[in-house]
């Protein structure tokens, strides 16, 4: 039974990465813009090794036809991949877009009510792909945190998806805003608070893709003064895709997503993954440049915090740990040559651990697609649970504050019926992320072994989180 | 003495002188000597005088001439060929014997000078007038005499007496050496007889037999045929030639008959050896057979130079002539004999030493025979090897082109085969090498190339049922031409090389039509996925067709259950797309097992291949492999077990949170769960990173290289060695492997026990949940009182055992570390890494 997994791509931000994450995976299995395989891709040297069955289906003529659900409250991004020359690639029937809809305005209340409004006939779609496939193991949720319908609609999902398929991991690539510039968005505060809450008590595990650091990546890293949305989506996906790698490329580890989250997830609410891959490639793959890739060198590059796609601002090195952390190479990897780098990075104290328990670099080894060609020899990507990332959440927190306090662009939401008979959900959220952050904080130190004993000394209800 | 002969010494005397003006004067008086016992020599002979003063005259001669000025003449090397065309004059001159008794004195001299060593003389001599054992007998009696003086002949004489044939017959020896070695004893002896041969009788005394020359050289050439019906000798003895008791001879002759008597001694220990194997219906080898065949003809020629003599004998007897010097004496007799004699007794040398031996090691006896630096001894063992040689040839040819060994009949073959084994162990177990049996002109490594070879041959043609091997004619030596290189002993390395490439060519077949018709590789490679684990996905998706089956105890398990469940996986992963005859070779078993052990213990995957297959894939290997695969897959089954709490646990995140006071104990057991999972990871990814597919990889490599079926066998078994030795399931050389395994099983079964705590844990919350929709929470119900605090407990202890146990895992592997450094590294670092 392949263990299935279903995309769930949600407004503008998630379409667009979404988008840019299946034509990777096309690339990646020797499948054409038309969902075909291309000329000889099954007896191509390895071309018959992966599987495709996790991320896409077969149509009665042999089309491979992603597990994908585009929803959007607009059709202007929808539309664009329908002119796009991936047009034929997607089922049109997963395709679900509000025609007439101007969106949610982002305004994360409008996208749930509209979420809510539109909910039977998107997980009817949801149900039919959900029914195609005989051993779906999960859903992958594309969105950004900040935005309306990503935000909103995406929480109304999170926060149902579970009664209608209980037992189903739920992994978010959730985008955060990005706090560098001024945002258009005003409520976008209020927006990622209300979503953080649904990604902290409803999602298993979620890979956050912080736009501040993606940006100063890209400007650092690619060079790239002005990066592009395309430019951003392209790390984005590319991220998406090598976590990916090991369901896709069956070897001895990793081959289902439970096998590789759950590692790194030690305690059900530090669930929040960091990411980080090198060598990054612009999309016309010249401005990266050509690095010195040994796995060591690899290794090294993606524990230093400024090739983390998430922006820690100015945290503080000394009180943050690495809880867990899962490298995923790909490519020209010699036997002991990862032994090496470990022992090297153990030695040179390149990264710090969690002082609690056991904790270890993990490093999986995941076959490199036959159709690409890189002139890297080795990449990696790393997903870790790190102490760090309350950092963001704590800023975040600051910006929320500092808006409600002000009480400001709050009739908006207070229009929605969600929010018709108060704030409370809002306030309800801070207190989540709040708790989120003590405990991101409380694993940080020596005694988190300690710390439920302590917080729930007195037995009183522990309340939400 | 005619005119004829005095002029020739006269001629000899000039000669002499020359040499001496034109060198040096100190030796005129002894050439002037010289000349006057030549020129006395006549009237000497004619007034009968006594042999004493000959000899004194002559004695007197090789006193007056310093043997330095000799050997200073004779260091030139022009000098020396001087002396030596001197010495072909007269042996060109054909002329009586004292003439060539000058020329063997001479020649005694010169023979000193060999002595000294010095090889420019010895190439001279050798290259212009070593004459052949065969011309030797051939020209002795019609030419009247020539004596066979070999410089080289002489030392080598020596050798063979002192060197590495110093077991020969010491009666042997002694006589061998007289005639050449002694020439002033010799001497005496021969111009004796020239006086004697008149004087009948000689010394006769009361009571015994006294005999004439001519009755004994009668006697005697019966006796040399080999016939034990002599009045003079008694051949009965197996030490050797005896005097007959009561015949009396001179002391002088005594010795000469003893040589000549050995001939006949040995040729009648040939004849019988001969006989002795020609009497049973099978002779015991084919060596003996060759070993025969090389006697009888020597003893033919040994009879043909008696006959010459005979003849000799008989025309001597009836001429009535004067003339001593043409008469046959035991002298010339044993002179004619001595070559022979020579080959008798290195016939029966090799006949002592190898008559037990056969095959291989019988030619490897000859071959060390021939080290020798008589050339007598060469020759013959070269003879007896090129005869002996010839059988062994054919067998190998025969086993080489035709995978067969029927032709060795005696049991001389270096390959053996056994008729007990098995089909399925053709390769392994059908022949077998002895090395002990393989002939000296093959090293070891060539002959178990032509083992290969063979082998490899056989099995194509009796196994894989084809019936030839392409390619392989052009390689077969042509019938009309020996493949022996007599002179130097051995195959010629032409031939050689071409049935090295023929060994090659069929051993390479082998893995040819293992690869292209049987899929080998492919089988290696599903073995590798399902086996090893390699292929995840299909691991994955059989656990979750088999788990429900295999939580059963074993007893309650169906094997059709198992089988349908391995079919969903087959077809539901990639495994689809495999080699259908990999499709059909996999299959599930239940091992049996006790009545506590549960399915997981009781699962094993089976792999059955057609016959052809089975050579490789013994029973052996494969139950190592199923060995391999019940160990990773109790490491995967943790793995799943840890996943599926997982799961729960995040599942149930929600709602256990409403439980008050829960989250303590849940905390507790997720901290645990992760331990484990950290543990798991890291063993599965050191089996995995730096055993599975290392050692993948490197066969593979191998595998591309192999040209045998024995190099196959070879990489796989390494192979699989490494993957037992670091996945901790056995090891015959690291004695702490298996109890590493028995450990780390301990530890994974903490993880079995964790899962059972867990469910009891979610059971009891789902109870508690159940009554909080109700109930307030109550914090002196059993739930609060009981329940959490025997849980909690649970957790602690587990928490303990387990950390306790990874603790002793871990020094135990630092132990086997530091005993075997390599073999466990990696998982130890991995384990302990922020030393937790």
């Amino acid at each position: 039974m392949p263990r299935e997994i279903i995309t769930l791509q949600l407004g503008q931000c998630g379409n667009q990465i979404g988008n840019e994450f299946w034509k990777k995976l096309c690339k990646e299995h020797g499948i054409d813009t038309d969902g075909r395989l291309i000329n000889g891709a099954l007896t191509a040297a390895g071309g018959n090794y992966d599987r495709k069955d996790v991320f896409f289906y077969q149509a009665d003529d042999d089309h491979y036809i992603p597990r994908a659900v585009l929803m959007d409250l607009e059709p202007r991004v929808i539309n664009t991949i329908r002119n796009s020359e991936y047009a034929k690639l997607y089922n049109p029937e997963n395709l679900y877009m509000d025609n007439q809809g101007g969106g949610a305005g982002n305004n994360w209340a409008a996208g749930y009510r509209l979420g809510e409004q539109h909910s039977e006939k998107v997980f009817d779609i949801i149900n039919r792909e959900a029914d195609g496939s005989d051993g779906l193991e999960g859903f992958c949720l594309c969105h950004s945190i900040a935005g309306g319908t990503g935000s909103g609609m995406g929480s109304y999902v999170l926060e149902n998806i579970h009664d209608r398929f209980p037992k189903k991991i739920i992994q978010t690539y959730s985008i955060f805003p990005n706090q560098d510039e001024n945002s258009d968005v005003v409520v976008g505060p209020y927006n990622s608070m209300l979503t953080l809450r649904r990604l902290a008590e409803h999602a298993d595990c979620v890979v956050v893709m912080d736009n501040t650091a993606l940006h100063n990546i890209a400007a650092e890293r690619l060079r790239i003064e002005k990066p592009t949305n395309d430019e951003i989506n392209n790390i984005v996906s590319t991220v998406m895709s090598a976590s990916t790698s090991t369901l896709r490329y069956p070897s001895y580890m990793h081959n289902d997503l439970i096998s590789l989250i759950s590692p790194l997830i030690p305690t059900p609410n530090l669930h929040f993954i960091m990411t980080g891959y090198t060598p990054l490639t612009s999309l016309d793959q010249g401005t990266g440049g050509i690095q010195k890739t040994t796995v060591f060198d690899v290794m090294r590059r993606l524990l230093q915090t400024k090739n983390m796609m998430a922006s820690l601002g100015k945290y503080n090195e000394a009180e943050n740990a690495f809880i867990s952390i899962l490298n995923i190479l790909q490519g020209e990897v010699e036997s002991g040559e990862v032994q090496k780098s470990l022992q090297r990075i153990r030695e040179r104290k390149l990264a710090r651990f969690i002082e609690w328990g056991p904790a270890s670099l993990h490093v999986a080894h995941s076959r490199k697609s036959p159709f690409v060609s890189t002139n890297h020899r080795v990449s990696g990507l790393m997903m870790t649970n790190h102490t760090g990332v309350h950092v963001l959440f704590d800023s975040m927190l600051k910006q929320y504050d500092k808006l409600k306090k002000k009480g400001a662009f709050l009739d908006a939401f207070k229009r929605e019926p969600k929010f018709a008979n108060g704030l409370e959900d809002m306030d309800e959220s801070r207190e989540v992320v709040n708790n989120l952050i003590q405990e991101y904080k409380a694993a940080a130190k020596p005694d988190y072994i300690e710390w439920a004993r302590t917080k729930f000394s007195a037995g009183a209800g522990d309340g939400p989180l | 003495m005619d005119t004829a002969v005095r002029e020739d010494l006269l001629g000899l005397f000039r000669l002499l002188r020359q040499e001496r003006d034109a060198h040096n004067g100190d030796s005129k008086q002894a050439f002037a000597e010289c000349f006057k016992v030549f020129r006395r020599q006549p009237t000497l002979h004619s007034q009968a005088a006594s042999l004493s003063s000959e000899l004194s005259t002559i004695s007197r001669l090789k006193k007056l001439i310093p043997e330095a000025t000799i050997a200073e003449a004779m260091a030139k090397p022009a000098q020396s060929k001087r002396m030596d065309e001197l010495v072909r004059d007269i042996q060109s001159a054909h002329t009586l014997s004292k003439s060539a008794e000058l020329f063997e004195f001479i020649r005694s001299m010169v023979g000193t000078f060999y002595e000294m060593g010095d090889g420019v003389l010895g190439n001279v001599d050798r290259a212009s007038e070593t004459p052949t054992p065969e011309s030797g007998f051939a020209t002795t009696p019609s030419d009247g005499y020539l004596p066979h003086f070999d410089g080289a002949g002489n030392r080598s004489v020596e050798n063979y007496n002192n060197g590495n044939a110093a077991s020969l017959n010491q009666p042997l020896s002694a006589p061998l050496r007289i005639p050449v070695r002694k020439p002033p004893s010799s001497l005496p002896l021969s111009s004796q007889k020239h006086h004697k041969a008149s004087a009948i009788p000689v010394f006769p005394v009361p009571g015994h037999l006294s005999l004439t020359e001519s009755q004994i050289i009668r006697d005697l050439l019966c006796v040399a045929e080999g016939f034990n019906g002599s009045k003079v000798v008694d051949l009965g003895s197996s030490d050797g030639p005896r005097l007959a008791r009561d015949v009396q001879v001179p002391e002088e002759w005594r010795q000469v008959i003893l040589c000549i008597a050995m001939t006949g001694w040995l040729h009648l220990q040939l004849k019988r050896y001969v006989e002795s194997h020609k009497s049973e219906v099978y002779p015991h080898s084919l060596c003996a057979v060759a070993l025969g065949s090389v006697a009888q003809e020597e003893m033919r020629s040994c009879r043909q130079v008696i006959t010459l003599l005979d003849t000799k004998f008989r025309r001597d007897s009836n001429e009535t002539s004067q003339d001593f010097g043409g008469r046959l004496t035991l002298m010339k007799v044993y002179r004619a004999l001595q070559n022979t004699q020579h080959r008798f007794a290195v016939l029966l040398e090799v006949v002592e030493n190898a008559q037990h031996l056969k095959g291989g090691p019988f030619l490897s006896k000859l071959h060390e025979c021939s080290f020798n630096g008589d050339p007598v001894v060469q020759q013959v063992v070269s003879k007896l090897l090129s005869v002996a040689v010839v059988p062994m040839l054919d067998l190998i040819v025969k086993w080489v082109f035709d995978g067969t060994i029927d032709g060795d009949r005696y049991d001389e073959f270096f390959i053996t085969r056994d008729l007990q084994a098995l089909e399925t162990s053709a390769w392994a177990e059908q022949y077998r090498f002895r090395e002990d049996c393989v002939p000296y002109f093959l090293t070891t490594e060539v002959a178990k190339k032509l083992f290969t070879g063979g082998k490899s041959y056989a099995l194509i043609h009796d196994f894989f049922g084809h019936k030839e091997v392409p390619g392989m004619k052009k390689f077969k030596p042509d019938k009309d031409q020996t493949m022996w290189d007599e002179n130097r002993n051995r195959i010629k390395p032409a031939y050689l090389d071409k049935l090295a490439e023929a060994c090659l060519l069929s051993a390479k077949t082998v893995v040819d039509i293992l690869v292209r018709e049987h899929n080998l590789g492919n089988h290696f490679s599903a073995l590798q996925k399902f086996f090893l684990l390699g292929q995840g996905d299909f691991a994955l998706s059989l656990i979750d067709g088999l788990g429900e089956h295999l939580d059963r105890p074993a007893v309650d398990m169906y094997l059709r259950n198992l089988t349908a469940a391995l079919n969903t996986s087959i077809r539901s992963t990639n495994v689809q797309f495999e080699h259908p005859d990999v499709i059909r070779a996999l299959d599930t078993l239940i091992k049996t097992v006790g009545d506590q052990e549960i399915g997981w213990d009781a699962f094993l995957l089976e792999y059955r291949v057609k016959r052809q297959l089975q050579i490789v894939f013994t029973d052996t290997i494969l139950n190592r492999y199923k060995r391999i695969f019940a160990s990773l897959w109790r490491l995967k089954r943790t793995e799943y077990i840890l996943c599926k709490v997982w799961k729960e646990d995040m599942f149930n995140r929600g709602l256990n949170r409403f439980i008050p006071g829960f989250q303590v104990l849940l905390h507790d057991a997720r901290l645990l769960l992760n331990r484990m999972q950290l543990f798991v990871q890291q063993v599965q990814f050191s089996f995995s990173v730096e055993v599975l597919e290392v050692a993948w990889n490197d066969f593979q490599g191998n595998l591309a290289k192999a040209r045998s079926l024995d190099d196959i066998l070879v990489f796989h078994n390494d192979y699989l060695t490494v993957v037992e030795e670091k996945c901790f399931i056995q090891s015959k050389t690291h004695k702490n492997i298996l109890e590493l395994g028995i450990h780390l099983r301990m530890v994974l079964d903490q993880i079995v026990k964790f899962d059972s705590c867990y469910a009891d844990i979610q059971c009891a919350a789902d109870e508690e949940m159940s009554r909080l929709m109700e109930n307030q929470p109550d914090f002196n119900n059993e739930f609060y009182l009981t329940t959490v605090p025997t849980l909690s407990t649970r957790i602690s202890n587990l928490r303990s055992v387990f950390k306790s146990e990874v603790c002793r895992f871990n020094s135990m592997l630092e132990e086997a570390e530091n005993s075997e450094p390599t073999s466990t590294q990696s998982v130890r670092r991995g384990i302990d890494y922020n030393r937790h």
